[in-house]
C-alpha cells in the first residue's frame, strides 16, 4: 500500500433530519497523518457528521476530501446470525465499490487475510463471526475497513465496550496507517482516551464548539460549553464527564 | 425423462404420465429460485412477507381464472406486484412494526379472493387447486415460465451477490461502501414475488412459502458459510419439491401439502438430531 | 323512517342471525382487545401461524372422534412452544420459526384432511368459517372466553401493558415476566380458537389486527386504544353480518373486508387531518407505571 497524502476540509456543513437541525455550520480541517477525535455529548451529531462525509445523509455546505473512504460503523449494526466467518467479513470489503458482483480474485483474498493478520486474528479466519468475542468482532470490522484501502478512515466509537488488548491493537493499526499518510476521524465518548491518543480534536454540540490541537480543546472553559452540567471539575483540575454511552443520531 | 421405474412389486410409478412430467419439471425448476431466495429470507427474517405474498396471489388467480383474456399467471403476477409495493411502502421497518400491516393486508387479500370466488366468478373455480396446488394444473407454458424465472433469478442473485451479502450483514457499512440498500430492498421482494407466482400452479397460494423457508431453514442448521448455505438450500428445495410431488401422486393429496409436510419432517429430523447430538456431547460420561 | 327501522330490524328476526350477532360480538370483541397486545408486541405472524396450524388439531381430533376445539388448542400450544424453541437458536429467528411451522403443520393438516374419511369437502368451511352455523353452545363458549379474557385484563392488564412497553422495568419491579408472556399467549390462543368459528382459520388474523391498527391511528394512549379496538371489532362483525344478510357475500369475508375498509378510512382521515402517525408500535404510549 503506497503512502498517499489524505486530506479533509469541511466548510459550513449543516444537516437537517426529520425537520430538526442536527448539525449546523460545522467547519474544520484534518491534515494527513492525523488521528482526529470527534467529541460531544449525546445527540451532538457525531455519527451524523460521519454519515454526511460518507454521503449517506444529505447535507449543505462543502466537503473537500482527498483519498478513498473506509468506514467502521457503530457496533450493533451487524446481523450477527449471518452465516459468515471472520475472513468472509473482511473479504466483503474487496468487492469493487459500486460494481459489486460475486467474484473475488486471489489477490483480494490475500489482502483480506493480510488485514486480518494485522489485527492479530489470522488464526481465527475460519471461525464463524457470531462465535467471536466483542473485542475480536470489532477487530474484524476494523480489518474490513483496512481492506477497503482507504486513506480517510471514519470510525464511529470503535473502542466502546471492548477489552483493552483489542483497543490497543486497533489504535496501533490506525496509528500505523496515519504514519503512512492516512487520516482518521474517530468519534468517542471517552475524553481521557481521546486526549491520550488523538492529535487533534473536534468538539461538537450540534454546532462546532472548538477544534484544533488537544491543548486548545481540552480546557475546562471550552468543555463546559459542550457538556454543560455533565462536567464535574475537582480542585486539582481533574475533570469528569457524566455521559452515558447512548447512541446518537 | 424417466417414464418407467421397475420395483420388485407393482406400484403405480409417479412418473408415468405427461402431466406428471410437466409437474416434476416445473417443480424442480422453480424450487431452485425459491430456495435461493429463501436463504436470504431466513437471513433477513422476512418469512412473514414470503408467506403473505403467496397468500396475496389468491385473489389474482381467481380473477385471472375468471377472465380468460387475463389468465391466472398474469392475474397472480399483478396481485403479487401490487401487494409487494403496498406492503414495502407501508411497513417502515418490519422489525419494529412486527408485521401487523402485512397481516391485515394478507387477510384482506384472502377475503377479497373469497368474495370474488363466490359472488363473481362462481363455484367453477377449483379452490383446492388454487390454494394447495394441483398436479394436473401445470401446463407447458408454466414449465417454460418456471425455466425463465429460474434463469432470471439465479443470474440476478449471482450478479448481486456481494451487494446482498453486505447489506444483509451490515447495512450501515454497506450503504457507506456504495452498496445501495434501497436497490436490494426492492430487488429481493420483487424476485421473491416473481418466483412465488411461478410456483403457484403446482404448489398453491397458501403453502408456497414452505418451499421458500423450509429448505433454507434446514440448511442453516447444517451450514456455517453463505455459499454452502445457498447450495444446500437449493439442493434441499429440489429434493422437497420432487419428493413431495411424487408423494402427492402416490397418496392422492394436494402437492403443496405433500411438499411442505416432507420439508417439515426433514427440518424436524435435522433439528432434533442436532439437539440430541449436542445433548449427548455435553454429558461427560457419554462424550465421544 | 319506518322502512329504515324495518331494514335494521329484519336480520334480528332470524334465530341464526341472532346467534351470529352474539358470536361475532363476543368473539370479535375479544379479538379486538387482545389484538392491541398482538400489534404492540409484534405477534402478528404468531397469531396468523396459530390460526393455520390449529387446523391440524382440528383434523386429527375429528379423525379420533375427540373434541375439535381441544385438538385446536393443543396444537396451538405446541406451535407456540416449538416457535420459541426454534426461535431461540441463534442462527434462526422467531420469524423463521413460524415460517417453518406454518407451512409444515398447515400442510400436514391439508394432507391429513385429504386422507381422513369424509373431511375433504369440509376444508373450505374450516378455512373460511361458518358463522351462520353457530350453535348456542358455540355462543356460550365465546361468552365464556370473553368473560375470561375480560377478567384477565381486569386483573393483569396493567402488568401486561408494562411488559409490552418496558420489559426491563417490569422485571426490575419483580413481575414474573415469563408467566405474564404465557398468560397473554394463552389468552390470544383461546380468542383465536373461538374466532375460528366466526370467520375461519384464514381470516381470523383480520379480526385480531384490523381493529387494533384502526384504533392505533385514532388513539394516542394504550387503554383508549383497547376500548376503541373492541368497539371497532364488534362494529365490523355487525356490519359484516348486515352485509351478508342483504348481499350475496360470505359472512366471514364480509366481516374481514369491513375491517379493512374501516382501517383504510381511518388511515385516510388521519392523513387528511395531518395527524398521521407513523404506523410502528412506538407511536403508542403506555400509561404511567403502576404502584
Amino acid at each position: 500500500m503506497s503512502p498517499r497524502a489524505a486530506g479533509l476540509e469541511v466548510r459550513g456543513l449543516s444537516v437537517r433530519l426529520g425537520g430538526r437541525s442536527v448539525l449546523e455550520d460545522v467547519s474544520f480541517k484534518a491534515p494527513a497523518g492525523a488521528l482526529v477525535g470527534v467529541l460531544g455529548p449525546n445527540g451532538a451529531g457525531k455519527t451524523t457528521l460521519l454519515r454526511a462525509l460518507l454521503g449517506v445523509v444529505p447535507f449543505s455546505g462543502e466537503v473537500d476530501m482527498t483519498g478513498e473512504i473506509a468506514y467502521v460503523p457503530q457496533s450493533g449494526s451487524v446481523n450477527s446470525s449471518f452465516p459468515i466467518d471472520a475472513f468472509g467479513v473482511v473479504a466483503m470489503a474487496r468487492y469493487p465499490r459500486r460494481r459489486w458482483g460475486w467474484r473475488l480474485t486471489s489477490a483480494d483474498r490475500a489482502l483480506a487475510l493480510a488485514m486480518l493478520d494485522e489485527v492479530g486474528l489470522a488464526a481465527e479466519a475460519r471461525r464463524p463471526f457470531d462465535e467471536l468475542s466483542g473485542g475480536q468482532r470489532q477487530r474484524v470490522l476494523v480489518a474490513r475497513a483496512l481492506a477497503q484501502e482507504g486513506d480517510v478512515l471514519l470510525l464511529d466509537e470503535p473502542l466502546a465496550g471492548i477489552d483493552l488488548p483489542s483497543q490497543e491493537t486497533i489504535l496501533d493499526v490506525i496509528a500505523a496507517r496515519c504514519r503512512r499518510g492516512a487520516l482518521a476521524l474517530m468519534t468517542t465518548h471517552d475524553l481521557a482516551q481521546a486526549a491520550r491518543v488523538c492529535q487533534r480534536l473536534v468538539l461538537l454540540d450540534r454546532v462546532l464548539i472548538a477544534e484544533g490541537p488537544n491543548e486548545e480543546v481540552m480546557r475546562t472553559d471550552v468543555l463546559r460549553r459542550a457538556y454543560g452540567t455533565s462536567l464535574l471539575v475537582i480542585d486539582d483540575g481533574a475533570v469528569i464527564v457524566n455521559d452515558g454511552a447512548h447512541h446518537d443520531h | 425423462m424417466i417414464t418407467t421405474l421397475t420395483i420388485g412389486f407393482s406400484l403405480p410409478t409417479p412418473f408415468d404420465a405427461p402431466y406428471m412430467e410437466r409437474a416434476l419439471l416445473a417443480g424442480a425448476l422453480i424450487a431452485i429460485p425459491l430456495a435461493l431466495l429463501g436463504a436470504w429470507v431466513v437471513i433477513q427474517g422476512r418469512a412473514f412477507f414470503a408467506h403473505a405474498v403467496g397468500v396475496a396471489t389468491f385473489p389474482g388467480v381467481v380473477v385471472g381464472l375468471g377472465i380468460p383474456a387475463l389468465g391466472p399467471f398474469l392475474g397472480s403476477l399483478l396481485a403479487a406486484a401490487l401487494f409487494t409495493a403496498v406492503v414495502t411502502g407501508l411497513e417502515r421497518d418490519h422489525r419494529i412494526s412486527g408485521g401487523a400491516v402485512t397481516g391485515l393486508a394478507l387477510s384482506s387479500a384472502m377475503a377479497l379472493g373469497a368474495v370474488l370466488l363466490v359472488s363473481v366468478f362462481g363455484t367453477a373455480t377449483p379452490v383446492e387447486a388454487v390454494l394447495f396446488g394441483s398436479l394436473l394444473a401445470v401446463s407447458d407454458a408454466d414449465v417454460t415460465r418456471c425455466l425463465i424465472i429460474a434463469a432470471v433469478t439465479v443470474a440476478a442473485l449471482f450478479f448481486m451477490h456481494g451487494r446482498l451479502a453486505a447489506v444483509a450483514f451490515d447495512v450501515r457499512w454497506a450503504a457507506g461502501a456504495g452498496a445501495r440498500p434501497r436497490v436490494v430492498a426492492v430487488a429481493l421482494p420483487g424476485l421473491l414475488a416473481l418466483a412465488v407466482v411461478g410456483a403457484l400452479p403446482a404448489v398453491g397460494s397458501l403453502l408456497v412459502s414452505g418451499l421458500v423457508v423450509l429448505p433454507a431453514a434446514t440448511a442453516r442448521l447444517l451450514v456455517v458459510r453463505l455459499p454452502g448455505l445457498l447450495a444446500l438450500s437449493a439442493a434441499l428445495g429440489l429434493a422437497f419439491s420432487v419428493g413431495g410431488l411424487a408423494a402427492a401422486r402416490l397418496m392422492d393429496i394436494p402437492p403443496g401439502a405433500a411438499i411442505t409436510t416432507l420439508g417439515g419432517i426433514a427440518f424436524a429430523t435435522v433439528a432434533t438430531g442436532l439437539a440430541a447430538d449436542a445433548a449427548v456431547r455435553r454429558r461427560p460420561g457419554l462424550a465421544r | 323512517m319506518g322502512a329504515a327501522l324495518e331494514w335494521l330490524a329484519d336480520p334480528w328476526t332470524s334465530g341464526i342471525l341472532r346467534r351470529a350477532f352474539a358470536e361475532v360480538t363476543l368473539a370479535g370483541g375479544t379479538c379486538g382487545a387482545l389484538g392491541c397486545f398482538v400489534v404492540v408486541r409484534g405477534l402478528a405472524f404468531l397469531s396468523e401461524s396459530m390460526a393455520h396450524t390449529m387446523l391440524l388439531g382440528v383434523v386429527l381430533a375429528f379423525a379420533l372422534g375427540a373434541p375439535v376445539l381441544a385438538g385446536a388448542g393443543i396444537v396451538a400450544g405446541l406451535t407456540v412452544v416449538a416457535a420459541v424453541a426454534i426461535g431461540s437458536d441463534r442462527r434462526l429467528s422467531f420469524d423463521t420459526a413460524m415460517g417453518v411451522l406454518l407451512p409444515a403443520l398447515f400442510g400436514a393438516a391439508v394432507a391429513a384432511a385429504a386422507l381422513v374419511e369424509g373431511y375433504r369437502g369440509r376444508l373450505a368451511d374450516a378455512l373460511f368459517g361458518s358463522i351462520l352455523g353457530v350453535t348456542t353452545t358455540d355462543v356460550a363458549l365465546a361468552g365464556g372466553v370473553a368473560l375470561g379474557v375480560g377478567v384477565t385484563l381486569g386483573l393483569f392488564g396493567r402488568r401486561l401493558e408494562l411488559v409490552a412497553f418496558d420489559r426491563a422495568l417490569a422485571e426490575a419491579l419483580g413481575y414474573r415476566v415469563k408467566a405474564l408472556d404465557l398468560l397473554l399467549l394463552l389468552a390470544v390462543t383461546l380468542a383465536v380458537v373461538v374466532a375460528l368459528r366466526a370467520v375461519g382459520n384464514v381470516l381470523v388474523t383480520a379480526l385480531v389486527l384490523g381493529p387494533a391498527l384502526t384504533a392505533r391511528l385514532v388513539c394516542r394512549r394504550f387503554w383508549p386504544m383497547v376500548a376503541v379496538a373492541t368497539g371497532v371489532a364488534v362494529l365490523c362483525g355487525v356490519v359484516g353480518l348486515y352485509t351478508t344478510w342483504y348481499v350475496e357475500v360470505g359472512a366471514g369475508a364480509a366481516i374481514v373486508l369491513t375491517t379493512t375498509v374501516l382501517f383504510m378510512l381511518a388511515g385516510a382521515l388521519s392523513w387528511l387531518r395531518g395527524t398521521h402517525r407513523p404506523l410502528h408500535a412506538r407511536a403508542i404510549r403506555g400509561s404511567l407505571p403502576p404502584e
